[in-house]
């Protein structure tokens, strides 16, 4: 392995590689914003380091992670039906939470209330939650988004979370999407 | 003029609530001394004064609310006009008819008349700009964070871009009368030219800020744009997969192809097996992740055909926590103990007991019992092994 590696490269991977959070955001906990100063600042050589370990680190908006280079291969079938579970969670958020993006800070209250009355917003709480009311399954879908790194608790007793800069991971993949049926889908925003 | 709620007057103490109160109700009057202590007894207004509640002009004795307080009061109460800058634009003009009129009357005592006026005004000046300036900043955030319409949320802000930019000409204007009319060269009064210059100061704070306001606001602006692009992108995207039409009208299926990272990971290598035996011995780290299913796809994946393999050789189902239980009850060393492990009526093959060593020393639940420890180093014909006791052995 290279000598001059940077200092920090065992704790990244760990941090990278262990557990269910595996991007580290810019606005996350103290150590990972510290960790990722000190990543921004030695980026290159970090890659140099982890390229030939067949790890590529990969910067999105505020955000690093590794992308495997020989990344076992799901099938296509698979990772589409992630991208759909993705493009709907997205859709959920930034429908029920006001300014949803990076850095907002919102509370599980909010979002169950918000989603009362919404028979699409609780069916989606249903799939993708559990527990047996919209309270409990709006908490486990968060805290779930929390393990993987996409929020963060700032206050435990107003279980109130914070949008971590992961999240621009995900809108990135949002963004590439091209749409081709402009005039339907104008019509369709305009009833939305 | 009434005030919509007294509920808020309650935070003060009971005396002065109602003087401020009626300062507050008569806040665009001219409040002189005669007045005030209708309002409240003297001994009042100077408790007033001393806690900055209150301010008072000697010059032309009269009292009227602290600016901050004004503006508080105007905030709880909902009574903020959030307006472009017109009163600076009034304000220079009637400072530039005083100048004026100042400069052209031989009386001396009109013309201090005259002057007395226009230290008042830039009084007035010095405490509103900053006030204003908060405005508008307090508005542009409350305007950004509130509400859900990103058409209104773009108006506002547009609005107050202008607004700020309007404000910032008077700001300038201002700054250009103070520093060049030939009347504050000549002026001697020093508490007059004390006020010049602070407000010539004020001028290029308040000029500053503005600057952080516009880049605030054009931040705003583009993050509105973005999230509304990203917001009507996401409900488009939510009506085709809604009417399974998402595979033909978008390049979903290409994106998802080259889809990597965190969300897309099928599994995670988590080893804790020495850098140095990953580098040195590939064939082992081949093995281990063989084990655990991941091997190198080749080609189209097929189903697998076990009808070509008689039973008897395929490798029998080892559970690795049963194996560990087995040997943290007994005393011998990890080593001999898994060569006396006898599966399906046999004995481990050498490929089975080195996959076993390694699975129960890699063990993250396990591997603690034996964390720090610096094990002995033994061997036979063929291996050179650490040996390794049961961790309850180690406790003992």
């Amino acid at each position: 392995m290279n000598g001059e590696a940077p200092t920090f490269v065992a704790v990244l991977f760990a941090r990278l590689c262990r557990g269910d959070n595996l991007i580290l955001s810019r606005n996350g906990p103290e150590s990972d914003g510290d960790l990722f100063r000190q990543v921004e600042a030695g980026e290159d050589a970090c890659r140099a380091y982890f390229m030939p370990l067949g790890y590529r680190l990969e910067r999105g908006d505020n955000c690093y992670f590794f992308s495997l280079e020989d990344e076992p291969q799901t099938t296509l079938e698979s990772k589409l039906e992630r991208m759909i579970r993705m493009l709907r969670l997205l859709d959920f958020l930034s429908s029920h939470i006001e300014n949803f993006g990076e850095g907002v800070v919102f509370s599980a209250a909010t979002l169950t209330s918000r989603c009362q009355g919404d028979s699409r917003a609780e069916r989606f709480l249903q799939e993708n939650g559990t527990g047996s009311n919209r309270a409990e399954q709006a908490e486990s879908l968060l805290l779930r988004l929390q393990r993987q790194g996409y929020l963060s608790l700032v206050e435990v007793q107003r279980q109130e979370f914070r949008v971590l800069s992961a999240i621009n991971y995900l809108f990135d993949f949002a963004g590439r999407i091209d749409l081709q049926e402009e005039e339907a889908t104008e019509e369709e925003h305009a009833k939305a | 003029m009434s005030v919509p709620s007294d509920s808020l007057f309650r935070v003060f103490s009971a005396d002065a609530r109602v003087a401020l109160r009626r300062f507050y109700e008569n806040r665009h009057e001219r409040i002189a001394t005669h007045l005030a202590t209708n309002f409240a007894e003297q001994s009042t207004l100077d408790r007033l004064l001393a806690l900055e509640l209150l301010e008072y002009d000697s010059g032309e004795g009269e009292y009227r609310l602290d600016g901050r307080l004004e503006s508080f009061l105007e905030e709880m109460l909902g009574t903020a006009e959030v307006a472009h800058a017109d009163w600076l634009g009034s304000l220079l003009e009637e400072l530039r008819r005083l100048i004026e009129a100042c400069q052209n009357l031989g009386d001396r005592r009109k013309s201090e008349t005259f002057l007395r006026r226009i230290v008042r005004l830039l009084r007035h000046c010095d405490s509103r700009t900053q006030r204003h300036l908060d405005q508008i900043r307090s508005a542009v955030d409350f305007d950004y964070r509130a509400g859900s319409d990103f058409e209104v949320k773009l108006q506002n802000l547009q609005w107050h871009l202008e607004r700020a930019r309007s404000y910032g000409d008077g700001i300038g204007q201002l700054d250009l009368l103070l520093r060049d009319h030939p009347f504050f060269q000549v002026q001697q009064d020093l508490g007059l030219l004390k006020l010049r210059t602070r407000l010539l100061r004020r001028c290029r704070l308040v000029s500053d800020a503005l600057i952080t306001v516009y880049q605030m606001i054009e931040e705003y602006l583009n993050r509105i744009q973005r999230d509304f692009a990203r917001a009507r992108k996401l409900i488009r995207l939510r009506a085709l997969l809604d009417r399974h039409d998402h595979l033909s009208t978008t390049n979903i299926e290409e994106v998802a192809a080259g889809a990597t990272g965190p969300w897309f990971y099928d599994l995670r290598v988590r080893t804790l097996i020495a850098p140095a035996i990953l580098d040195e011995r590939p064939e082992l780290l081949e093995r281990a992740l063989a084990r655990s299913g991941v091997v190198k796809s080749r080609g189209a994946t097929r189903p697998a055909e076990i009808r070509d393999y008689p039973v008897e050789e395929l490798p029998p189902v080892i559970d690795w926590h049963d194996v560990f239980a087995a040997f943290n009850g007994q005393q011998g060393d990890l080593y001999s103990f898994l060569r006396s492990v006898r599966v399906e009526g046999r004995l481990l093959t050498e490929s089975e007991w080195l996959d076993g060593f390694c699975a129960i020393l890699a063990n993250e639940e396990w591997s603690d019992a034996w964390s720090g420890t610096v094990f002995e180093m033994s061997g036979n014909e063929n291996w050179r092994y650490a040996v390794v006791p049961p961790p309850e052995r180690m406790e003992a």
